[in-house]
């Protein structure tokens, strides 16, 4: 299993907020989808590399489970159920 | 037709019917193909056209063999190879193919991507991308070891 360094889950919230330049030249937002992996993992490197950070070799599915991990967190909280008081006995 | 079967309504204007089913097993024609997609390696269908994942986003930064074997058997003869490279150095690539009684066996000569390249390969770089096979392990090799960028790979054809 890799080991991915601690900043890792920074590195992609950093990742997921810019943009790249496609093969046709237009400006892109990175996403979460893993269909369209490869812009975001490109972005995590330049995290890493712009902090100085060493990473070993990987791919989209090791940081998978972060990415998650982060989408767990974004999910808005359940709405609290308005206790509705009984009306009067019929 | 009065008699011919019972209506029983019930009281919110819905219609009940009881169905019984003995001894007997529900088959479904449902293609579990369909249903058991991993999110990981994406196995997309559109129309007759199924694309299967290699290589997801491999970020290659030494010389070593990156390696991914997959499942090509939902695609029906002719295959059709895609490997778009962000990877700021070249890449050999070469094909084996995987299958019940042999490990692996090479495809034929490596094709060298450059950097940051797409390549797109077909039956004229590999002839055997026209069999039916079980199982393509895609390879990428750098001869200098990469410092940015990533590779991704797939493989699409007709859906058997």
């Amino acid at each position: 299993m890799v080991e991915m360094p601690v900043e890792t889950k920074d590195a992609i919230i950093w990742a997921e907020q810019q943009t790249y330049t496609d093969r046709g030249g237009d400006v892109q937002e990175i996403t979460f989808d893993p269909s369209d992996a490869q812009p975001l993992v490109d972005k995590v490197c330049v995290y890493f590399d712009d902090h100085t950070i060493k990473y070993p070799p990987f791919d989209y599915p090791t940081i998978r489970p972060i990415i998650d991990e982060i989408l767990a967190e974004q999910q808005p909280e359940e709405p609290i159920e308005e206790q509705i008081p009984e009306g009067p006995a019929e | 037709m009065a008699g011919f079967y019972e209506r029983r309504e019930n009281g919110d204007g819905t219609v009940s019917q009881n169905v019984a089913v003995t001894d007997s097993d529900a088959v479904l024609p449902i293609d579990l193909r369909y249903h058991g997609m991993d999110p990981l390696n994406p196995l997309v269908t559109k129309g007759y056209v199924t694309q299967v994942q290699a290589h997801n986003a491999t970020t290659i930064r030494d010389l070593a063999n990156s390696d991914v074997s997959v499942d090509v058997s939902t695609i029906s003869g002719e295959k059709f190879v895609i490997v778009n490279s962000s990877l700021n150095q070249a890449v050999d690539v070469t094909l084996y193919a995987e299958g019940t009684g042999y490990t692996f066996a090479s495809m034929g000569a490596s094709k060298n991507l450059a950097a940051g390249g797409i390549g797109l390969y077909t039956s004229a770089d590999w002839p055997a991308l026209k069999a039916p096979l079980q199982k393509i392990r895609i390879r990428m090799k750098a001869s200098v070891a990469p410092t940015t960028g990533s590779i991704g790979a797939t493989i699409e054809g007709v859906q058997s």
